[in-house]
């Protein structure tokens, strides 16, 4: 028994809204390890970057008619290779010979920038979920 | 919302489409499938997206998932399937009721 979908531009949205709550996963742990000097393998803390691909659909079936739009994944994240930001600070245990620490490449401001998009991103994605669904309900109004 | 679901199933065959009207032998004579049939597909196919949504529910209370987001959309699914469902059955039970008054 195949599944009904009254709503497929919904199941797009959802793909939207799962990569814009990943996005800001990722801003959130930018966030949280800005000042994170024992990072991954010991080395300083590097800012994440997400990488979003469109979504293609796997399989195309024989008449053709197979929808083609499936929205969009979060295909990577990948590290920012800035340089990390050296700080003096001659008492930290992790510093080197002249004293200085080598902290991570996250600048605040710029998570806050990117914390808005993926908000808005969101949020754009929920208007269209609600849009979708409303033309759904309308077009039901016909039978009242 | 699930015994909802199984009341309307009864409700739906109470409709017009109970057995001393069996539409379905001349129906079958001309190969389609019987519209009963139909609609109970409809119904069964509404009462699983209701299903997958409490399962969905589920998941978020017990920590499973997190996305809000995916449940309150399979939960709109279910609620905009249940709507088109009602509306047919709506549509079905008018016209019964038009039918049944029609004296000779």
């Amino acid at each position: 028994m195949s599944e009904i979908t009254l709503m497929p531009a919904i199941g797009i949205s959802a793909t939207g809204l799962d990569a814009e709550s990943r996005r800001m996963d990722v801003i959130a742990n930018n966030v949280a390890n800005a000042q994170t000097t024992r990072g991954q393998d010991g080395k300083v803390f590097q800012r994440k970057e997400v990488i979003f691909a469109a979504r293609l659909s796997n399989a195309i079936r024989a008449g053709g008619k197979e929808n083609k739009l499936k929205g969009v994944e979060l295909q990577k994240i990948v590290a920012d290779e800035r340089p990390p930001k050296l700080i003096y600070r001659p008492g930290h245990p992790d510093a080197d010979e002249n004293g200085y620490i080598t902290m991570p490449n996250v600048n605040p401001l710029e998570e806050m920038v990117d914390m808005m998009s993926a908000s808005r991103s969101y949020e754009a994605n929920l208007a269209a979920v609600r849009m979708s669904k409303s033309m759904a309900s309308q077009a039901l109004d016909i039978l009242k | 919302m699930n015994p909802l679901g199984e009341n309307l199933k009864i409700g739906v065959d109470q409709t017009g489409l109970s057995p001393s009207l069996n539409p379905d032998s001349a129906v079958r004579e001309s190969g389609g499938v019987p519209f009963k049939d139909v609609l109970k597909n409809l119904v069964d196919k509404v009462d699983s997206l209701q299903k997958d949504a409490d399962v969905s529910i589920q998941g978020l209370v017990t920590g499973e998932t997190t996305d809000i987001h995916n449940v309150a959309i399979k939960m709109e699914e279910a609620g905009v399937a249940f709507d088109l469902m009602m509306e047919i059955r709506n549509k079905l039970l008018e016209a019964y009721q038009e039918i049944s008054k029609m004296q000779p």
